[in-house]
């Protein structure tokens, strides 16, 4: 599947697509891979560094290709956003100072109308930066 | 550090996330929100952050508003975090903290 054009169908300017390969995905499960968390000019970056939490939008964004690629309908569209989580634990680390390529792993969970759960997980070097679980509300498209 | 804590933050139109986040509606990234909490408490918090809990986005947030951030004590090295635009809530969790192991 190409990536480029799944980013097409979502509403992401060409600075903010973070995933930059689609390494595996099935009715369940979607896994990613990126590797500009060390470019100067990552989107994210907070005080010249690149805390563990924003690795939430790697995840998001893995979410919404995940929900794209489930669809059977060419109907999908608008913003979907991050809406809950009971629980991420992160490490306390500059993940721009990380040398191997990040995992980005997301598993569905459930969906309670508007709101799809998964399972998420973002390591580098089986290091686990970020895991935990999100919840994300779809867009309305009535 | 005395409890509770109160500050205010703003991103900018021109920040480089929002551009992308979306192209003619931007909307600070929720991960965006979080990460700059995460080195904003570093500031305040001798322990670093380990994990959010009871995590909740309630609206989106355009750039250039200002958010009334504060951080109240809610237990044992847990800390109940709050943003507001002016009284309506944009974001709260619980923040915990590791134990941090003394050098010998």
């Amino acid at each position: 599947m190409n990536l480029e054009r799944l980013y097409e169908r979502l509403p992401y300017g060409v600075g903010m697509r973070l995933i930059d390969e689609l390494v595996f995905w099935d009715a369940s499960t979607i896994r990613c891979r990126s590797n500009n968390h060390r470019n100067p000019d990552n989107p994210l970056r907070c005080n010249n560094s690149l805390p563990s939490l924003c690795m939430l939008e790697y995840a998001a964004q893995s979410l919404a290709l995940h929900g794209l690629l489930r669809m059977t309908s060419d109907n999908f569209g608008g913003e979907a956003m991050v809406a809950t989580s009971s629980r991420l634990e992160c490490e306390d680390i500059d993940v721009a100072l990380l040398p191997g390529p990040l995992d980005i792993r997301a598993t569905w969970r459930d969906q309670a109308g508007p709101l799809v759960c998964y399972t998420i997980e973002v390591t580098t070097d089986a290091r686990k930066i970020l895991s935990g679980d999100l919840g994300v509300l779809l867009p309305d498209n009535d | 550090m005395t409890m509770p804590i109160h500050f205010e933050i703003s991103f900018s139109g021109s920040h480089s996330a929002l551009a992308g986040h979306f192209p003619g509606n931007p909307v600070v990234p929720g991960a965006l929100l979080l990460g700059a909490m995460q080195v904003m408490l570093a500031r305040y918090l001798d322990d670093p952050v380990c994990a959010i809990t009871k995590l909740r986005f309630s609206r989106p947030l355009p750039p250039d508003q200002v958010l009334e951030v504060s951080l109240d004590s809610a237990g044992e090295r847990a800390y109940r975090l709050r943003m507001l635009v002016g009284r309506e809530p944009v974001l709260k969790c619980l923040v915990h903290c590791r134990v941090e192991k003394k050098k010998p």
